[in-house]
């Protein structure tokens, strides 16, 4: 499949500094380091594809769009977007992305967003007919009909992000990169912007690169790239990082109260009179004993629940500070 | 895979821009007129100081300028105000502080150009409103006929003032990399261009080695060469030393941030990482 980018062994630095934490005198001295922002970073992305980038604050996330965008540059490697170099042919790469960079909105603040749209047809040579048609999508898709013609500055965060996206898709780039698309934006919101970006992959093969660190962000995307510290440490299906950090099940147990159980199955949570709620691994729930225990007559009833995507992160992260 | 278009200069976009910052502009049309009020009393102030200085002393003309040359000259400064005003530095101030200039960096446009479109944005809304109806008042107050050569002189000296007070702006404004704020910075050049270039005192009534000095410096021309070329008080060996040494100065100052500007380039982090 038609590769849309490929990074190879890229590194950034940031040189910064720290003061001394107390004194008057101290406050006067910096004391300098160098910032591993990303350490040797390798991947590719197809044309279609729905990346998700996760990690913690600093892991190197934004750093990463930036160059992909050609805002920053490497101090090491190479990347290559669309078949241009990002910071030596910024300007060219520029017309076939989209980029919604969080809150650093591109509207203007005291203008109907319509203005905004407008202005972005200029800058990207949209036709006038064409423009017509796409807005009217995605007012339609976005339910922007109330919004757009209204000042940016009265609008909701939900709000503004939906006609953030208009405004970086109109020209139907090929890749839009989202770097923390859906902070402070509500259930419907989120809906709305996913569904818009299903159907522009669907439509015109778009690629989109989002940085989160929000874990329900991940269930549009088709691969997850994960970075901590600087290192990209997975890259694959969500349902493999799943499957490699989760699992356990959770299995609660109803019973007579006065049945003897051997739930030696694996970690007792809780025991109560006729309930027990016990951690386990997945392929126990397949094994003989556990299916006869479930089925013995002292059972009145039982449920078995995965952990959700967010304790697995939480899981991944803890495992992930003890090994860098 | 590469895409067929290539940013050539947008002019298009480049104009829209200009646009844009007009519709924002006056998003809030109460503010805008009442700062332009302010512009307007400032005006008077100034008027006042003089008055006081020419009639409280008794004289009739200070180095060739009488009180009604005054008048006339202050009004003629003030329209160029309107004309040579420091919008860049708060422009690329608020651009690094916000983050912002990392979106404008993904769009298919220059960055420094932007900048300057947005200053112009504001620059063409003064010239409206501020230097306009100042030159009117200079034109219906003095007693100067305005030839065409007189006329195509001004413009000319008006567009090298232009040209220079940018440059400096976009030099003050790219210290915004390294200073938490920049409007101490801003003052101190704003201030030393109103005095330097005749803003606050005529050139001509300031010691004769400190006049020859300012007539090759960048600050003559933004104020003082126009406003006394107006009144027809400067003489064509002053004006043109001045034009001569203002173009050496758009050359030096555009190589120099050309330069600066590679620098900051680099050094551009934005937020986040």
């Amino acid at each position: 499949m038609e590769k849309v980018v490929e990074v190879a062994n890229v590194s950034k630095n940031f040189k910064t500094y720290e003061r001394a934490s107390s004194g008057f005198l101290a406050s006067f001295r910096r004391h300098y380091y160098t910032k591993k922002a990303l350490i040797s970073v390798s991947f590719s992305i197809s044309r279609g594809q729905i990346v998700a980038l996760l990690g913690r604050n600093g892991s190197g996330k934004s750093t990463l769009i930036k160059i992909l965008t050609g805002i920053l540059y490497p101090d090491s490697g190479t990347v290559n977007v669309l078949g241009f170099n990002p910071w030596k042919e910024r300007m060219k790469l520029a017309w076939n992305i989209g980029v919604v960079l969080g809150a650093h909105g591109q509207m203007y603040w005291n203008l109907p967003a319509y203005d905004t749209f407008e202005y972005m047809q200029k800058i990207y040579k949209v036709p006038e007919e064409e423009f017509k048609k796409r807005l009217a999508h995605f007012v339609d898709i976005l339910d922007l009909k109330h919004i757009y013609k209204k000042p940016v500055r009265t609008m909701s965060l939900g709000e503004m992000m939906k006609c953030n996206f208009v405004a970086s898709t109109l020209h139907m780039p090929q890749v839009v990169f989202l770097d923390e698309p859906t902070i402070g934006v509500d259930i419907m919101s989120k809906a709305a912007l996913k569904k818009a970006m299903l159907e522009m992959r669907a439509k015109y093969g778009t690629t989109f690169i989002l940085t989160t660190h929000i874990v329900e962000d991940i269930s549009i995307a088709d691969r997850v790239l994960m970075l901590h510290k600087g290192r990209l440490v997975f890259d694959g299906a969500k349902e493999r990082l799943e499957h490699m950090f989760g699992n356990k099940r959770e299995v609660e147990i109803k019973f007579v109260p006065d049945a003897k159980l051997n739930l030696d199955f694996g970690k007792v949570l809780y025991t109560g009179t006729g309930i027990a709620r016990l951690e386990i691994n997945a392929s126990v729930l397949k094994s003989r004993r556990f299916i006869s225990l479930l089925s013995s007559k002292s059972i009145i009833d039982y449920s078995v629940s995965a952990p959700g995507l967010s304790e697995l992160l939480a899981k991944m992260y803890t495992k992930l500070e003890k090994v860098h | 895979m590469k895409s067929n278009r290539v940013g050539f200069p947008n002019i298009d976009a480049y104009i829209s821009m200009i646009a844009i910052g007009i519709k924002d502009q006056l998003a809030y049309k109460l503010d805008y007129t009442i700062s332009l009020f302010f512009k307007f009393i400032n005006v008077l102030f100034m008027i006042l100081i003089w008055s006081a200085i020419y009639l409280g002393t008794g004289v009739a003309s200070i180095r060739g300028l009488s009180l009604p040359d005054i008048y006339v000259y202050f009004f003629i400064i003030y329209a160029l105000r309107g004309v040579a005003n420091m919008q860049l530095p708060d422009v690329i101030e608020e651009d690094i502080q916000e983050g912002s200039i990392a979106t404008a960096y993904t769009r298919p446009l220059r960055y420094p150009i932007q900048v300057y479109m947005r200053g112009a944005a504001d620059d063409l809304m003064t010239m409206l409103f501020i230097t306009v109806p100042f030159f009117v008042i200079a034109v219906l107050i003095a007693h100067v006929t305005l030839t065409l050569g007189t006329v195509l002189l001004l413009l000319v000296e008006i567009l090298i003032g232009y040209v220079l007070v940018n440059l400096i702006g976009f030099l003050v404004g790219m210290t915004a990399v390294k200073l938490i704020s920049i409007q101490g910075l801003e003052a101190v050049t704003w201030s030393t261009l109103l005095l330097l270039g005749g803003g606050i005192v005529p050139l001509n009534m300031m010691p004769l080695v400190v006049q020859q000095i300012l007539y090759l410096s960048p600050f003559a021309i933004m104020l003082y060469i126009p406003a006394t070329t107006f009144l027809g008080t400067v003489s064509q060996s002053i004006i043109v030393t001045n034009i001569l040494a203002s173009l050496a100065w758009i050359a030096l100052l555009t190589v120099v941030a050309f330069i600066a500007w590679g620098k900051v380039r680099r050094q551009l982090t934005s937020a986040g990482g």
